[in-house]
């Protein structure tokens, strides 16, 4: 049985006027020890879809309106608050993308690892026995423990991040969500993040969900890759799926000519022409077709189905005629 | 996902929004209904009643008598009509809520703009300045101002429009230092647009709605500076039909004729209180953020 | 710390400087000169000039204001055209009756509201909050003279049930302090109630959610110390618009404060007294200020962590 099932997930934002649908209908599943890579631009609906599995949406703006979240068994959303209280941060944890606010300015930093460990002591550990657990987490992120005492603003991005990632640790959870870990760091710190993570990762037997815009940090760290755009997985399937093989959504394919290769000798970047659909009014038909170069007729009027080849599966006109 | 709002050039559909939004806030739009009541009354009030024969014209045939069909808030210690007094005192309060804050926007808005756009001496030395106007308290210092400047309309005003000034000159300078630091501003002084330009076509669009939020909490707040001037017996003087003023003529009648008390101060909280209302519910609405 | 401290009371001096400059000019520019006020206007001319020159009025303003300013250093703030007392002795005598009754009047406000904002918060749009909104904001609409008026209308003169003038005991006290409380407190319920939003709005709020901490830890551990640090300053600043505040509330119930006292100087002209007791509140009022920032170094980890 997978680890996390999540079927046809919506959720929108209202405030009152506007209605912003922000993931429309997703699915995936993500096994043990896997890690789910969640690709797309700013407002595709990442963070969205992440907050929504711990049920962190904003209160009074956030809706979940149709679907499921299985972990473990559980349906997640049928918890009450209580219920899953015991299930953030134990089973699983998240990390957000900006360690320079996630950490609380007036509490140390040591403080907050132990604040995650006391709220889930099942077993009834002594607080010398805390005191020892925070010191080994923050000697597995690599800062000396003896830095516990400081305040987050006495650390630097970086080894704030790490610190974030040793709360989220902490528990040894089941499921870890990053959200974008590496995007707020500078990019020789971010190298340094992904690999403790990944290390730890396998240390730790987890599961992951990694957010992030980046394909380079996919191709580093992932199993499975599902790429969001406007609330849907357009592309969803294995790393072999998305990095061997050679068929591609067309709105993929344009996330991967904006990368700079060093084999190819492309000229320049074939970045995506225009922006994301403004999500209260969204397209007909494919959601991509404004900005799809082998936009056809039908692409404008039809929503595409998901056409699946084996692990593969592509939300693309293109590959219904393939079929045929 | 992040919602963060894109700043397009877009100034009509943003006051259509915050129209929109205002326009929700019942007790917002109950505040504005009341505010142009009164400036109905303010605006108007030689037709509604006489100044001379009904409002400053005494008859003691008529004294202290309780609210009746002739004199629905009843007559004060001379015979006076207390809601012709109440109607004409409107024009007091609102020149002085609504003019001295223009007054003190426009003073405040020079000294904080200056001060925030030219940085560095310039602003230390104006917000020094204006530190030492915020230490001494508001009324305190429009005291000394009315009894140096000497009694009559105009004198309380500047005493009064002076006290906010600091405070004003405060707001626009950090609100104008935080637009002025955004990119958008950096990307048209970039672009080689003229100081001045930028002040007018960018920082001051940016800036307003902050500032008129202010504005408006600050009429009420001078509302009820300037009657408390009058009740002290250091602003408008009788028979002026000020309603501090008033009020401070009335109290000794207070056990007795409870009415001409409580009136002409209902009168004042009304007023204060529907610029406050206006003020919050603008607020909100400018800000939507604190909706989440 | 120390360094600190010492660095930010001289800060204050030319502030202190400044604040004086103002009041003197603005003093020097009322009509009337000391002498004639002393005397009466009936005294002869040769009399009046005679103690204009005594009393320095000869000279250049700066020069006087010199005087003054180091006269004041050594607390001497004149001598009072009225009573013929020296100035800092009618504060001194007046001024705790002021005191006791701003102090007592911040201490209401503040257990009225502070908790009833970080109540109100916690529960934004239940009928409280839309309740306190609403009251917080027609408290803020009425003029502290008037409120006064009405309570002694519904406790003095109706019910009977509390003095409406003097100060004799602890009951003199209560309708004052509710008068200058009230409104106080209206307005640190807001305040309050806002840094609590804001709060509640940031990300580590929402780490402290996705660790699985219930909503009432995430508000004592989490929120109440970060809200609360902006609301200590505006508690100072509540305490320093408390002592402005009296002037018109000792006026309603009578109270021999320095309130009274500085109404009844403008009145008489009594120059002196107006000076001494404008630039006493304004340095009080930066003290208080600077105790508010000092509190603030002590509490937040960020600033204190920049004095060392």
């Amino acid at each position: 049985m997978s680890l996390l099932e999540i079927k046809d997930l919506e959720i929108i934002y209202t405030n009152g006027k506007n209605v912003v649908q922000a993931v429309n209908g997703i699915n995936f599943t993500l096994d043990k020890k896997e890690t789910l890579g969640l690709v797309g631009e700013t407002g595709a609906g990442k963070t969205t879809t992440a907050l929504s599995i711990l049920r962190l949406l904003p209160e009074r703006t956030g809706k979940i309106i149709n679907g499921s979240v299985n972990f473990d068994g559980i349906p997640l959303l049928d918890l009450n608050e209580r219920e899953m209280q015991s299930i953030r941060g134990a089973r699983i944890a998240m990390i957000f993308q900006d360690p320079m606010t996630s950490l609380n300015p007036v509490l140390t930093v040591g403080e907050q690892i132990e604040e995650a460990l006391m709220l889930h002591n099942i077993d009834n550990e002594s607080k010398e026995e805390i005191t020892k657990r925070v010191d080994e987490i923050l000697t597995l992120v690599g800062i000396n423990p003896e830095r516990k005492k400081n305040y987050p603003h006495e650390f630097s991005g970086g080894m704030k991040q790490r610190v974030v990632i040793a709360m989220s640790l902490a528990c040894s959870p089941e499921l870890l969500i990053a959200d974008e870990p590496t995007t707020a760091l500078d990019v020789t710190i971010q190298a340094q993040v992904l690999d403790m993570m990944e290390e730890l990762k396998q240390k730790l037997d987890m599961s992951m969900i990694m957010i992030t815009h980046d394909l380079g940090v996919v191709a580093k760290t992932c199993d499975k890759v599902a790429v969001l755009y406007a609330g849907e997985i357009i592309e969803y399937g294995t790393f072999e799926d998305f990095f061997i093989n050679k068929a591609h959504h067309p709105y993929t394919e344009g996330l991967f000519g904006s990368i700079p290769s060093i084999e190819d000798d492309a000229e320049r970047l074939t970045p995506i022409e225009g922006l994301m659909p403004d999500p209260t009014e969204l397209p007909e038909g494919c959601k991509f077709h404004p900005r799809c170069p082998k936009c056809m007729e039908k692409c404008k009027t039809e929503k595409p189905k998901d056409f699946i080849k084996g692990t593969h599966s592509i939300k693309c006109h293109l590959f219904a005629e393939e079929e045929n | 996902m992040k919602k963060k709002k894109v700043v397009l050039n877009n100034k009509q559909s943003q006051i259509a929004d915050v129209w929109f939004r205002l326009r929700k806030n019942k007790t917002a739009m109950v505040g504005l209904f009341i505010i142009i009541i009164i400036l109905f009354f303010a605006l108007f009030a030689d037709f509604i009643a006489d100044y001379d024969t009904k409002v400053i014209e005494q008859n003691p045939v008529e004294r202290l008598q309780g609210p009746s069909f002739k004199h629905i808030f009843g007559t004060d210690a001379y015979g006076r009509d207390l809601f012709a007094r109440i109607v004409h005192g409107a024009r007091y309060s609102l020149s002085f809520g609504v003019v001295c804050t223009i007054i003190s926007l426009i003073g405040g808005g020079i000294l904080g703009a200056t001060s925030a756009f030219f940085g560095g001496k310039v602003d230390n030395i104006i917000m020094r300045i204006l530190d030492a106007f915020m230490c001494i308290p508001a009324m305190l210092l429009s005291l000394s101002l009315v009894s140096a400047l000497g009694p009559g309309l105009e004198n309380i005003m500047i005493a009064i429009s002076i006290s906010s000034i600091p405070g004003f000159a405060r707001v626009i300078r950090s609100v104008v230092l935080t637009v002025v630091r955004e990119e958008y501003i950096e990307a048209a002084r970039a672009c080689g647009v003229s100081t001045t330009r930028t002040i007018i076509l960018h920082v001051l669009p940016n800036a307003i709605g902050p500032i008129i939020v202010n504005a408006t909490m600050n009429v009420a707040g001078l509302i009820m500076a300037a009657a408390g001037l009058s009740f002290i017996g250091m602003g408008i003087q009788p028979p002026s039909p000020e309603w501090g003023a008033m009020l401070s003529e009335a109290q000794i009648y207070m056990r007795l004729y409870p009415h001409l008390v409580f009136v002409p101060g209902l009168a004042i909280v009304i007023t204060a209180l529907s610029f406050n209302l206006l003020g919050d519910g603008l607020s909100e609405a400018l800000d939507p953020r604190m909706k989440d | 710390m120390a360094k600190y401290v010492v660095k930010r009371l001289l800060l204050i001096i030319p502030i202190i400087l400044l604040v004086i400059f103002i009041v003197f000019n603005i003093l020097n520019i009322t009509p009337g000169d000391p002498a004639t006020i002393i005397l009466g206007k009936d005294a002869p001319q040769e009399a009046i000039d005679q103690l204009n020159k005594e009393l320095g009025m000869d000279k250049p303003v700066m020069q006087r204001y010199l005087k003054y300013v180091t006269d004041a250093a050594k607390l001497d703030f004149g001598t009072s055209y009225r009573s013929g007392k020296s100035v800092s002795e009618e504060i001194l005598s007046k001024f705790p009756t002021t005191l006791k009754l701003a102090i007592l009047s911040v201490i209401v406000s503040s257990l009225i509201g502070i908790p009833l904002g970080i109540v109100s918060a916690i529960r934004q749009y239940s009928v409280l909050d839309v309740t306190l909104t609403v009251s917080s904001l027609f408290l803020a609409s009425v003029p502290g003279f008037w409120l006064g008026l009405m309570l002694i209308l519904i406790f003095s003169l109706m019910l009977g049930l509390l003095p409406s003038n003097g100060i004799g005991s602890i009951k003199h006290y209560i309708m004052p302090v509710l008068t200058l409380g009230l409104p106080s407190a209206a307005f640190l319920a807001r305040m309050t109630r806002t840094t609590m939003l804001e709060t509640m709005r940031q990300d580590y709020i929402r780490t402290a959610k996705a660790k699985g901490a219930s909503k009432s830890r995430i508000i004592n551990k989490h929120a109440l110390k970060n809200a609360l640090m902006p609301v200590i300053t505006m508690l100072g600043m509540s305490f320093a618009g408390l002592l402005g505040g009296t002037i018109v509330v000792e006026l309603v119930f009578g109270m021999p404060g320095l309130g009274s006292t500085i109404i009844t100087a403008i009145k008489m002209k009594d120059i002196p007294i107006v000076m001494g007791s404008t630039v006493f509140l304004s340095i009080l009022f930066m003290i208080i200020m600077l105790i508010v920032d000092l509190i603030y170094a002590f509490i937040d980890p960020r600033i204190k962590a920049q004095l060392k």
